[in-house]
């Protein structure tokens, strides 16, 4: 039964991983399409989604971790399937002997306070350490930053191979300090789980800490039956979460993470799931609810100090220029609710979303700002407040986004064409969805552009188009707090019927 | 002039003087000339569907056999350049574009390929115009256009402004360039119509903003590979809010077409019937009156042979 178990386990992570990748790592947009389900099932953003008001997924999720235990960590989350799978490349160049594992104690207070500092952060209005170190978030991230490029660079070759049936994309849309990032992250992830299995999730990782107090109190766990058991240790040394300790006849099922190797590992049947709840369990109940209530009183604390400190901060990096995606709300907003998994920046058509690095101050690293450089966002367009598993971008129509300022057009008459050279150009005016940049008299018959800030929806077009130099003669300075831009005016024009041709 | 075509032309040439040397004799008494009966300068129909339109235009300018030979590559390159329904009028109606493509096919064109050098996001541009599935259904195709690697620099010697610019391969490589773009006011040049609409096949447009808009898209219009056939398309038009438009507010149902090889001549054709539904003149669209200094062609209409057709 446990290896049909493992299989399914070992077959469901894989396919699941492959679909996550797509959904950000899928250049040509329907796989993702597809698949964009599969990152609503992740534990950091069904928890957010919960505080948005939809908490069907985290119900789930928590439910099924108060049943089993840690199953989210072994099915269902990219980084650890992906520890799953450099553990398994390592292994074939390892020899019998460094392949097994070894019971090792548990680092709980590096656990716990990382956890707690997330949550304290988190309750105070800040998702920067939780992006940071969350599994799901840094996987977007991996896939986003590094995965993607890879796949973009091997479409280019096949699009000068085959240059009518492929075509070149131009990876234009990168902040080095994100790629820097996730490859770090990638580099510490791959080297820990070579060597130590699944160290990440039981030290760093703040959903494995999460999920491991929660899973300490399931209903089913991975249980050592004292009457079966031989002490042979078998799977202790199979055991990637290092939480067996065969001689002991112990599992740490705060560390486990439903793998279920031990289960196939084991000669006599001695170790699998148990209800846990039986009468003659003997367990040092007191230590537990010790470390809880310190916990909770640690969490208290720590969200205490946080409070004081965490305004200032953001006092700190007030007045950026730096402009927030659509359904953002507010720069505040994003900053409590993205953990910057990049889904909005792999799926945005018009790339203009790009990971920022000190443009929302330190504590917005990596999270999304627009950058019009290369190109502008679309009116019509909703696709990166539609992805977002966080509802860190709120969820829009298209109607609702049309109404949604992200910044204004600033215009620098003096930096434009048509003061300096005295000819016409109207870039901007050409590109601006609502006229809000719109073409005045000017002199000679020429036409200069104004701004109606109130139409404004700061898509940046005006911007991106821009041909002044060395300077852009109109720019967009973001919105700390979106507004509502007015919808332009309908300047009805009567139905003309003409029955001549003019000339 | 390409090798391929040279050759074309001499085996056309050589064949031309036989059959002329023989039946010299036969038929001396037929006018010197035949092939070239005299054809329309200019053609405008009004009062139908895109289809119909284009139908009656075509055969009054002498049918696409005229434009496109057996054998001949065609690109086809409409106004693509917003993301916008074919109901709003900023992109070329793409009943018309195909109906272009199968008559091309119908010509014995070998292939035809139809591209803009988009301003909105190039896939949903191609997609929500419809003129990529319109195309696709007629069995041509579309050229990918939104990397500066499908542009080949080009010099325009007799441009004042543009000297040189980077021209779309397709446009160099294929045998015959049909210009079709759709009838729009616009806040820089003032009129989009056939010479603004070129600037969708170069990959900077930003230099021409930057170095006099108007002249530049005079100068293009210079350039030694020119479209075979300009058709304008004034189905739907937009009056006001050029090029993009905001909604359909700005669109006026004119139900009408032009055609003529001379992107002068059909430009102002085309802003005389514009001027009937907002005012406007062929001074304020500069380029069209530099395009005639710099003899792509001719304001005076008047002196062509212009067929008006309603239906």
């Amino acid at each position: 039964m446990y290896k049909n178990l493992r299989r399914f386990r070992i077959v469901f992570a894989i396919l699941f991983l492959i679909a996550i990748t797509l959904v950000f790592a899928d250049i040509n947009g329907n796989a993702a399409l597809f698949f964009k389900n599969t990152i609503k099932l992740q534990f950091v953003p069904a928890l957010f989604s919960a505080l948005a008001g939809v908490a069907g997924i985290f119900f789930i999720l928590i439910l099924i971790t108060l049943l089993f235990g840690r199953i989210y960590c072994s099915f269902l989350c990219p980084t650890g399937i992906l520890q799953d799978a450099v553990t398994f490349i390592a292994n074939i160049f390892k020899n019998k002997k460094k392949r097994r594992y070894s019971y090792a104690k548990p680092h709980r207070i590096l656990r716990y306070t990382i956890m707690t500092l997330v949550a304290a952060l988190l309750i105070t209005g800040s998702a920067t350490l939780l992006l940071k170190l969350d599994p799901y978030s840094n996987y977007g991230r991996i896939a986003e930053n590094i995965f993607r490029p890879v796949i973009i660079s091997a479409n280019n070759a096949g699009a000068s191979l085959f240059p009518t049936t492929f075509y070149h994309i131009n990876y234009q849309t990168f902040t080095f300090g994100s790629i820097i990032y996730a490859l770090l992250i990638l580099i510490a992830i791959t080297v820990m789980s070579a060597m130590r299995g699944r160290l990440f999730c039981n030290t760093v990782c703040p959903v494995g800490s999460l999920l491991g107090l929660i899973s300490k109190y399931s209903i089913f766990r991975i249980i050592i039956k004292k009457s079966k058991c031989t002490h042979c240790r078998l799977c202790e040394l199979a055991c990637k979460s290092q939480c067996i300790n065969s001689k002991n006849e112990q599992v740490d099922s705060s560390r486990c993470v439903q793998c279920y190797n031990c289960t196939v590992s084991c000669k006599h049947n001695a170790i699998g799931f148990q209800y846990a709840y039986a009468k003659k369990r003997k367990q040092p109940i007191d230590a537990n609810k010790r470390k809880a209530f310190i916990t909770s009183a640690g969490i208290l604390s720590a969200a205490l100090i946080a409070k004081i400190f965490t305004p200032k901060l953001r006092t700190a990096t007030k007045n950026t220029k730096a402009i927030a995606p659509p359904g953002a709300e507010s720069i505040d907003h994003l900053k409590q609710y993205c953990t910057a998994c990049h889904a909005c920046i792999a799926k945005c058509p018009s790339r203009v979303l790009r990971p920022a690095f000190d443009e929302y101050g330190f504590d917005g690293f990596l999270l999304p700002v627009m950058d019009y450089k290369n190109g502008y966002c679309n009116y019509d367009c909703t696709e990166c407040s539609n992805v977002c598993p966080n509802y860190a971008l709120r969820p829009q129509t298209q109607d609702e986004k049309k109404k949604i300022q992200i910044g204004k057009a600033n215009f620098v008459e003096q930096n434009c064409i048509v003061v300096l050279d005295g000819t016409d150009c109207g870039a901007c005016d050409e590109h601006c969805p609502t006229k809000a940049v719109h073409m005045v008299s000017f002199r000679d018959g020429l036409l200069i552009p104004e701004v109606n800030a109130d139409l404004c929806v700061g898509c940046g077009g005006c911007e991106y188009i821009c041909p002044g130099r060395p300077e852009k003669a109109i720019f967009v300075a973001g919105n700390e707090v979106h507004q509502t831009a007015t919808l332009p005016s309908q300047q009805e024009q009567e139905e003309k019927t003409v029955t001549d041709f003019g000339f | 002039m390409e090798r391929r075509n040279f050759l074309k032309a001499l085996a056309l040439g050589s064949a031309a003087s036989m059959i002329q040397w023989k039946s010299g004799n036969l038929f001396a008494a037929l006018p010197k000339n035949p092939a070239q009966p005299q054809f329309n300068d200019l053609v405008a129909v009004m009062g139908g569907e895109p289809v119909q339109l284009y139908t009656k235009a075509i055969a009054s300018m002498g049918g696409i056999g005229r434009f496109v030979k057996k054998g001949q590559s065609v690109v086809i390159k409409p106004n693509i350049g917003w993301n916008k329904a074919p109901e709003l009028a900023a992109d070329t109606n793409p009943l018309l574009v195909s109906a272009l493509v199968k008559d091309c096919f119908a010509a014995g064109a070998s292939e035809v390929g139809v591209f803009d050098h988009t301003c909105d996001e190039w896939r949903s541009c191609y997609k929500t115009s419809g003129i990529e599935d319109a195309v696709k259904a007629a069995g041509g195709k579309m050229l990918f256009a939104h990397e500066e690697k499908y542009y080949r620099q080009v010099s325009i010697p007799n441009g004042k402004r543009l000297k040189t610019v980077k021209v779309h391969e397709a446009i160099l490589d294929y045998d015959v360039w049909l210009n079709v773009p759709i009838l729009k006011n616009h806040g820089g040049a003032k009129m989009t119509i056939s010479m603004k609409n070129n600037m969708g096949v170069v990959w900077d447009r930003r230099y021409w903003h930057a170095n006099d808009l108007q002249q530049c898209i005079a100068d293009f219009a210079t350039f030694n590979k020119k479209p075979a056939l300009n058709i304008v398309d004034a189905y739907r038009i937009m009056t006001q809010n050029g090029p993009q438009g905001r909604n359909s507010n700005d669109v006026q149902l004119a139900k009408a077409i032009f055609m003529s090889i001379d992107p002068v001549a059909v430009d102002t054709a085309a802003v005389a019937f514009f001027n009937q539904y907002k005012t406007m003149t062929i001074n304020d669209a500069s380029h069209i009156k530099l395009g005639e200094e710099l003899k792509v062609g001719t304001t005076k209409i008047n002196e062509l042979k212009v067929e008006r057709i309603r239906l």
